[in-house]
């Protein structure tokens, strides 16, 4: 039988461990970190940042390409502990949760009073925001317990009936004095008259749930990304509860156009 | 001279292990997918188990069919906790139709988080990614908050109803920023900001999350750690 040699083996043996590590860090990672070493991606992040702050952009610490449903977005990380979201195609900064500048604080205002703060605050940052039709569409307070309240405000650029791709939305949290933004500047693309009427429409949504006699539904005309042009769709929620509390349905997409159902997304 | 490569060969073996293996860990993570006839929630637990082994769990993906008995039971045992199913005010729902339901209150005839004894209090983190398990039934009680008064650590619930397909992106963020080293309240907010990103603003519901803790949900759980 021939001997092993015992160096041979030694090395064989932490070898193969470094190449299986390796390949378990591999395929453990699931998002496409970007190099700092990439300068030309670097430098546009920290110039699209400080477009959006007014101010110099704090170390950047990591970025990350994402790729989601609306499109691929840098997101980069900061020592400071923010967060941005730059747009690829844009290189606008459309998603940030930043630590709150003093003329947003939220201490002592309750949530009608921060009102014409947060639409300080998306003048601000929405470049367009005075030019189009933004409708106030949401202000609440949510409480999350442990982790604090959150105040939110959004609004939406409407057309007829229908609400546009151009969107804004800002949340201030006031316990640790950290605001969120989101905001989406979309030409429109797409007629916005439907040929499906609510009601059709609304049916078609239970239909897709198999819904029974007591569901409650509500239904937006709403202009959703497809690819590089847009779509004009009926964004149908419908629910229902059995005897033990369950939510029975959820949300269908479907063509305002032709009627046709895109995709359905059921409750937890 | 035998004994000296006996020594050599042992080392080696040692540091190979040491490399493949990265730790060995002492702390339990469950994660529940379950297989009901409108939604499949399978993936989103093992891709969560996959995140807490990567903190040093010693993490499992309970998928397919669990039963509410047997999953109750581990809670005991357990460090983290994960469930991603229907739920409603007061109950979570697995996928075991003869063993389905575990709720929050004592004698409703089904499995319960109540009990006299604090039995959950090696938990650092129990998620009920489920509709309403932060919404109190005055029969069955309220999930995350009977979680919480069992010794949870941070018991994380929702208050209304929410969508798969915007609960599976939130889990898939939320995993990953703990695994980043965050706090369980930075994860939130981040998983919440990046699925308002990947849906074009429409949360799905997953924005009404609530966090029940002694304190403000701050605390992070990688490396792994049991509740205190």
């Amino acid at each position: 039988m021939k001997k092993i040699n015992l160096s041979k083996l030694i090395g064989l043996v932490i070898g193969l461990s470094l190449v299986l590590a390796c390949s378990a860090a591999a395929m453990d990672s699931q998002d496409s970190k970007v190099l700092l070493s990439d300068k030309l991606v670097v430098t546009a992040a920290k110039e699209n940042i400080q477009k959006f702050t007014g101010s110099d952009a704090d170390a950047i610490n990591g970025i990350t390409l994402m790729k989601t449903y609306v499109g691929d977005v840098y997101q980069v990380t900061t020592e400071a502990d923010n967060v941005y979201n730059i747009n690829v195609k844009t290189g606008q900064v459309e998603t940030a949760m930043i630590q709150a500048d003093p003329d947003y604080s939220v201490k002592g205002k309750d949530i009608s009073s921060m009102e014409k703060v947060a639409e300080a605050f998306v003048e601000k940052h929405y470049t367009n925001f005075k030019d189009k039709k933004m409708t106030l569409v949401a202000s609440k307070v949510i409480d999350h317990g442990g982790i604090g309240k959150e105040y939110v405000y959004s609004w939406n650029e409407k057309s007829g009936n229908a609400y546009t791709l151009s969107f804004a939305s800002v949340s201030f949290f006031p316990d640790d004095n950290r605001v969120y933004y989101h905001g989406t500047d979309r030409e429109l693309l797409v007629d916005t008259l439907p040929k499906v009427s609510q009601v059709d429409a609304q049916k078609t949504g239970e239909r897709s749930f198999e819904m029974g006699s007591a569901a409650e539904t509500q239904s937006r005309l709403i202009v959703m990304p497809s690819g590089d042009s847009q779509i004009l769709v009926w964004m149908v929620d419908t629910v229902e509860y059995d005897k033990l509390g369950f939510a029975h349905g959820g949300s269908v997409i479907i063509d305002a156009i032709s009627g046709e159902v895109l995709s359905t997304n059921p409750f937890n | 001279m035998k004994t000296k490569r006996i020594g050599i060969l042992l080392s080696a073996f040692l540091l190979a292990a040491m490399v493949i293996v990265p730790g060995v860990s002492a702390y339990q993570a469950s994660s529940y997918g379950n297989t009901y006839s409108n939604l499949d929630t399978n993936q989103v637990a093992s891709d969560a188990a996959d995140e807490l082994y990567d903190m040093g769990y010693v993490s499992t993906a309970h998928t397919g069919y669990p039963g509410a008995t047997a999953a109750r039971n581990l809670m005991s045992s357990d460090n983290v906790f994960f469930f991603d199913g229907h739920g409603s005010p007061g109950i979570i729902q697995f996928a075991d139709s003869n063993d389905a339901y575990l709720t929050a209150r004592a004698d409703t005839g089904y499995p319960h988080l109540q009990t006299s004894s604090g039995q959950l209090a090696d938990i650092v983190l129990a998620v009920y990614m489920a509709c309403n398990t932060n919404v109190a039934s005055d029969t069955y009680g309220n999930v995350a908050y009977q979680s919480f008064v069992e010794g949870v650590d941070m018991s994380l619930g929702w208050t209304g109803t929410i969508n798969s397909g915007q609960s599976e992106y939130w889990s898939e963020r939320f995993w990953y920023w703990l695994d980043e080293g965050c706090s369980v309240k930075i994860a939130s907010q981040r998983a919440t900001s990046d699925t308002s990103t990947a849906y074009g603003g429409d949360l799905g519901g997953m924005g009404n999350y609530a966090c029940r803790s002694n304190g403000n949900c701050a605390s992070t759980i990688d490396p792994a750690r049991a509740g205190s």
